[in-house]
């Protein structure tokens, strides 16, 4: 196996929405109207931004009071090589700001410039979005004191529905990139599978798998001996699926099964064509299809689904192990 | 309480980028390797639990793939959680001490080069107020180090000193990829990476995987001859917000050490978890540790930040050298969080 390691890149995306709660949902809001809000600590001092609970103590906190827009830096770095998920694109600082009023450090960027600009107990303002949504980025960044006011004015964004701060909520979507790696079994697989062929690995049991994942995982050991199957199989589980799935391209119902291709000591989770959903059944004698050859690729896409092969059907006693 | 031990540890080579296989395939030979060193085999383990995180591994239950690795015959009980594999290991003492096991294997995976680690620590920060500003963990570690400047703890200087002498030690250690150490100067003339850290005092992400084996009494010394007992173990976690802490201090580390009696231990040797130069700094101050006290021999997880089992790696890279007798009582620590939010500390051992 001196082939490359297959590799695919791997976009990962989570929809996630936020619902806030009433304290950070009145914070959010608190700044659509370029207002600060903190929460007021059983020891009297104001915590900014405001959690429904004292994070070292653990009580219910309520108390919101209004803080200044300005402050001081109590604690910052320099970025000099800003990422794509930071919220400026040229050289900023991420600080701890204590804002007037209160007694905690907000975290947040600051849009200074250059490095030499900054310090420890520096006072900054708040720079306010153009367009202000409910989110702590309608927070732009903070900016030096003395830095000159924007040449635009904030407006409020219109909600699609009015929506209380206590209901307050948002899209919060996440995306990143990864380059997954197949594994040494997992490529022979998909290579044999471009092939239309079927190949297992054995493992240190005497098992064959088929995918094969890395290990053998009767014993723990990995898996090196690649074995070519047989392209025919017996239905060993199966399920008739009525429910409709996103993206789905077969009609509903259909069946679904544990194929146990010859030669395999696992089962290949498949769909079951060519024979109406109601007679499969355990013990059925079925054939790999594949895709045309036109469309082979290194995928499990190539196979298009098992088709009875005419065969006389395997006694259930034969597969027993698996029912 | 049951005396419980480390008998046995193993790791990769933690290295930039490990391409050679998969997750399981990652974790086979560390496996096979701590099982051979005390004469077990899969068959013979009692308890199975592991850390690792399904967003470095970009499946969801990705760790359920990794029992083919640990073996699934015969069918026994297993766990897992979502933190660095340290805190599995502390399952697994606690699960000792019920008394039904008497051994456990504890895996750790830590693969960072399949996807972006400063994008996916992101989502370990608050979901409101700090992960929509995309802050990533680098910038969060240097707001720490400048408090610790600013407060007089520490200098930029000596950052540099600490992480030339962990490049130096890590040099003898085969099982971090690193071809030649940088002295003080040569870490001073770096660019920053979030000033005040450069490259050399901040954490470098790398692939690696870990498996550490734990036996109670009698069962630890008929596996080995010089178990790593461990004598207290113990964590604590502090406040999840920066701004309301004093990030000069470590409240949970000192609680933790305390309760598993290393507070001001006379340790010969201290293996934590200081991913930046400047954890360090915190930690040494919060554990009370001596400057008898050898820290981080391996030459730490600076240079071999195998997220999820850089924490575990303390554990075996403190025990390994009681084991040989290389060191008689030991610190281990492992760090979870921003800014050493949660802290698991022990003291180890080779008394009987």
């Amino acid at each position: 196996m001196s082939d490359p390691m297959l590799s695919e890149p791997w976009r990962f995306y989570f929809p996630y929405t936020r619902t806030t709660g009433p304290t950070v949902g009145k914070f959010l809001c608190g700044l659509r109207k370029q207002k600060i809000l903190g929460i007021r600590r059983a020891d009297g001092t104001v915590m900014v931004p405001p959690h429904p609970f004292d994070p070292v103590t653990s009580e219910t906190l309520t108390e919101m009071v209004e803080v200044g827009t300005e402050g001081t830096v109590t604690g910052w770095t320099w970025i000099a090589s800003p990422l794509p998920k930071h919220p400026l694109d040229r050289p900023f600082a991420f600080a701890l700001i204590k804002l007037d009023g209160a007694d905690t450090g907000l975290f947040h960027a600051i849009d200074a410039g250059d490095e030499s600009q900054m310090s420890t107990g520096m006072r900054v303002k708040v720079r306010w979005a153009r367009n202000l949504k409910g989110h702590i980025s309608d927070i732009a960044c903070f900016v030096p004191i003395d830095a000159e006011d924007p040449d635009y004015e904030p407006v409020q964004v219109k909600l699609d529905k009015p929506r209380s701060p206590e209901r307050w909520r948002y899209d919060a979507p996440f995306e990143t990139h990864y380059e997954i790696l197949a594994g040494r079994s997992m490529s022979t697989y998909l290579r044999g599978l471009k092939e239309k062929r079927l190949i297992g690995m054995r493992g240190p049991s005497g098992n064959v798998y088929i995918p094969p994942h890395g290990a053998d995982s009767t014993t723990g050991l990995a898996l090196r001996e690649p074995v070519e199957l047989g392209q025919n199989g017996t239905v060993v589980r199966y399920c008739i699926v009525n429910i409709p799935i996103r993206g789905q391209q077969i009609e509903i119902p259909f069946a679904a099964a544990n194929v146990l291709v010859d030669g395999a000591d696992n089962t290949l989770m498949a769909l079951i064509q060519g024979i109406p959903h109601e007679e499969v059944r355990l013990g059925l004698r079925v054939k790999c299809v594949w895709v045309d050859d036109d469309q082979l690729a290194l995928s499990e896409s190539n196979i298009k689904w098992f088709e009875p092969s005419g065969e006389p059907d395997q006694p259930l006693c034969e597969i027993e192990s698996y029912l | 309480m049951r005396e419980v031990a480390i008998v046995s540890f193993a790791q990769r080579c933690n290295q930039s980028k490990w391409r050679e296989g998969n997750d399981i395939e990652l974790l086979i030979e560390p496996i096979n390797h701590a099982l051979d060193a005390v004469g077990m085999n899969r068959q013979e383990v009692h308890f199975t639990t592991g850390g690792s995180n399904d967003f470095l591994a970009g499946q969801a239950f990705s760790f359920v793939r990794a029992l083919d690795a640990v073996g699934v015959h015969p069918v026994r009980d297993d766990s897992h959680v979502e933190m660095d594999g340290a805190w599995a290991l502390y399952e697994a003492w606690v699960n000792l001490q019920l008394g039904q096991i008497d051994n456990a294997l504890i895996w750790s995976l830590g693969k960072t080069s399949l996807g972006k680690m400063d994008e996916l620590s992101i989502l370990s920060l608050d979901p409101y107020y700090v992960a929509p500003l995309g802050a990533d963990p680098d910038s969060v570690a240097a707001i720490q180090a400048r408090a610790l400047i600013d407060a007089g703890r520490c200098t930029e200087r000596e950052l540099a000193e600490i992480a030339a002498t962990r490049q130096e030690a890590a040099l003898q250690n085969e099982r971090v990829e690193l071809p030649s150490a940088k002295n003080a100067d040569e870490i001073m003339d770096e660019p920053y990476l979030a000033s005040p850290l450069r490259p050399s005092t901040g954490a470098r992400v790398t692939d690696g995987a870990a498996v550490v084996i734990l036996a109670a009494e009698r069962e630890a010394k008929k596996l080995c001859e010089r178990p790593a007992w461990i004598r207290g173990i113990d964590h604590r976690t502090d406040a999840h917000p920066l701004g309301v802490r004093n990030l000069t201090e470590c409240p949970s580390a000192r609680l933790a050490a305390k309760r598993a009696g290393a507070l001001g231990a006379e340790a010969d040797i201290a293996e934590l978890h200081a991913a930046y130069a400047h954890e360090e700094v915190v930690l040494r101050d919060a554990i009370g540790l001596s400057d008898a006290v050898h820290i981080n021999p391996s030459g730490g997880p600076m240079l071999a930040n195998s997220v999820m089992a850089a924490g575990l790696i303390r554990f075996g890279e403190a025990a390994q050298r009681i084991i040989r007798g290389e060191a008689d009582c030991a610190i281990a620590h492992a760090s979870h969080g921003p800014c050493l939010q949660s802290n698991l500390v022990a003291l180890l051992d080779g008394g009987n």
